[in-house]
């Protein structure tokens, strides 16, 4: 055969050639389960932290009394301006799973779902338990731990009866089912150990690790019950979202932030960010709030997700916000009032533990002390600016370069708001530690910064 | 990139990425698991593909990448046989479809693209991330070897 009379054929050959009907589905598949093997690697990266939550409005309970179904639900999500707002326009799954054991009946009454969110509202009721805990894990088909950032707002104890939520993130987007784990536990002997109850503040710092180390502590709640439920999502609610360029910057203390486009879901509003390659800082956070051009306001950190890291640098390059996602906003400005970064190539918070003298602080930042209490050092810092429950120090070695472990963190408030940190270093025996710092400066705007983010 | 538009990108170039595959590995099942391995790759880094016009350039050269990974363990196995652009005589004597899997890689690379894959020059030298006057030449010494008169031009 000649050349050309073969290439022909060749190539009609090759146009009969298709994939499999499932080659992309199959990689997907794929992608979810691949992703779970990173959620540690990537909250070790990041600092998504918890904020206070209780953000009653009442206008918005209000408006949702009127319709039975809808009360309780505006009721479980006063928290949250974005979630209220999916309640107002009905965007929710009534689903009534219900499960019981060992005396519990719980109800998997509403989801609350979209392309990267899934809100369960569930009601457990028991005749002999009147104020337990859950704790949430979300798990694929063959057992694997799903998802990303789990919040469980049961934590510290909830009454039975009413209905409570909880939710998990995920990184890129909710599978079509999931199973939920819901373990029920018993949190009296915590409340009677702690005189104040369940809802007390907790304790001051120096306090804080007596509590954690005391024996007569209860170091484990008694596991009532644990139930297993199956989650299954209209693909209507799965596919909400959307994606949106844009093209907006500022620039702080010569170095310049782009907001290259924003994801707006039902639950949540992400801000994507990056910084200009000449800048000589990276940007750690942000404070800032969100308005629509009627005025509707939106603010940072729902549910508790303040932001998420870069895995390849310092940079925290994704901030949480309310979603304007049901509001008919052409656009929303946000204000950038506050914002911290960490200088390039900064060198690490050097302690000496024996003297209590520390070297190269962030901005705002005073080593109260350090005592070396049973087999750890606890060093207590101050904060000239209250806020957050925010680590100061994310990581911590030896002069040789080893790492130490940071055995935990504690805050307290001395002020207006949490201003003191301790840690602890579970290496009694050092002398000195070099702590790498989360930020190196700070910077509060004298007018907020304005940016337009176009929606539409 | 999000990945809703990832994946309606990827559902318009899956047959020509097949094919890509098919011209590199020679067997649908291998050819399949590759697309799947490229797609995945995709999905994986798609947050970080900053501009979406180099899609098909950018899933072309993963594709390309993953090929190259299994011929690789192909050939510790011994199974893949190049033959050195000297032996003209030799890529005479094969059938074209063995006689392109034959050339050496960097010829390969361009033909595949070029006159199979249906990549224009320019489009086959981003894809390959090398200047297009080198992929002309390489188009030139591989059409040369398999005396396929295709003609050059854009």
């Amino acid at each position: 055969m000649e050349r050309m009379e073969e290439y022909k054929a060749l190539l009609a050959e090759l146009s009969e050639l298709h994939p499999g009907a499932d080659t992309l589905e199959r990689a997907r598949r794929r992608r979810r389960r691949g992703m779970l093997l990173r959620p540690l690697a990537t909250v070790a990266a990041v600092f998504a932290l918890f904020v206070g939550l209780v953000n009653l409005s009442a206008p918005v309970a209000e408006a949702c009394a009127g319709v039975p179904v809808l009360r309780e639900l505006a009721q479980a999500v006063t928290f949250n301006r974005s979630l209220q707002a999916a309640v107002e326009n009905d965007y929710a799954q009534k689903v009534n799973i219900t499960k019981k054991q060992n005396g519990f009946t719980v109800t998997v009454e509403y989801l609350m779902v979209d392309r990267k969110q899934v809100n369960v509202f569930y009601r457990v009721t028991s005749k002999k338990y009147d104020w337990v805990e859950t704790q949430a894990e979300f798990i694929s088909p063959d057992g694997e731990a799903q998802g990303y950032f789990v919040l469980d707002l049961s934590a510290g104890g909830e009454p039975a009866g009413e209905l409570w939520s909880c939710s998990v993130t995920f990184q890129e987007e909710v599978p079509p089912q999931l199973g939920m784990k819901l373990r029920i536990y018993d949190l009296s002997p915590e409340r009677d150990y702690y005189t104040g109850g369940a809802h007390s503040p907790p304790p001051p710092a120096e306090d804080m690790w007596e509590y954690m180390e005391s024996d007569e502590r209860p170091h484990e709640k008694p596991l009532l019950a644990e139930l297993d439920f199956q989650l299954e999502f209209d693909p209507y609610f799965t596919a909400q979202g959307r994606h949106i360029p844009t093209d907006a910057a500022f620039t702080v203390d010569g170095q310049t932030v782009r907001v290259s486009s924003v994801d707006v879901y039902p639950s949540h509003m992400e801000i994507n960010v990056e910084g200009a390659a000449e800048n000589t800082a990276w940007l750690k956070s942000l404070r800032f709030s969100l308005a629509t051009e009627a005025g509707e306001r939106f603010a940072a950190a729902p549910g508790g997700i303040v932001s998420f890291g870069s895995p390849d640098t310092p940079e925290t390059v994704c901030y949480w916000a309310e979603s304007p996602f049901f509001y008919e906003a052409e656009s929303v400005t946000m204000e950038i009032t506050e914002g911290e970064w960490l200088q390039k190539d900064t060198p690490a918070t050097r302690i000496d533990l024996v003297h209590a003298t520390a070297e190269n602080l962030p901005q705002g930042v005073e080593l109260l002390g350090a005592e070396r209490r049973g087999d750890r050092w606890v060093l207590s810092l101050r904060r000239s600016h209250p806020g957050y429950y925010a680590q100061t120090f994310m990581e911590a070695h030896d002069s040789a370069g080893n790492a130490v472990e940071i055995g935990g963190w504690a805050w307290a408030a001395e002020g207006n708001g949490v201003d003191i940190e301790s840690l602890a270093l579970n290496d009694a025996s050092l002398t000195e530690v070099y702590l790498t710092p989360r930020y190196t400066s700070r910077w509060t705007a004298e007018e907020p910064i304005s940016i337009r983010i176009k929606l539409k | 990139m999000d990945m809703a538009e990832f994946a309606r990108r990827a559902e318009e170039i899956k047959d020509r990425l097949y094919r890509t595959a098919y011209l590199y590995l020679g067997d649908v099942s291998a050819s399949d698991e590759a697309l799947s391995e490229a797609v995945y790759k995709g999905l994986c880094a798609c947050g970080r593909l900053r501009q979406e016009e180099y899609f098909t350039t950018w899933m072309t050269r993963i594709l390309i990448n993953v090929c190259r990974d299994e011929l690789k363990r192909r050939r510790r196995e011994g199974a893949v046989e190049e033959l050195p652009e000297t032996a003209a005589e030799s890529f005479d004597a094969l059938p074209l479809r063995q006689a392109v899997a034959a050339l050496p890689g960097e010829l390969k690379d361009v033909v595949l693209l070029r006159y199979f894959a249906g990549y224009t020059l320019r489009q086959t030298a981003e894809i390959l991330g090398i200047p297009q006057g080198t992929a002309a030449t390489r188009q030139r010494r591989a059409l040369a070897l398999l005396r396929l008169d295709l003609g050059e031009e854009e």
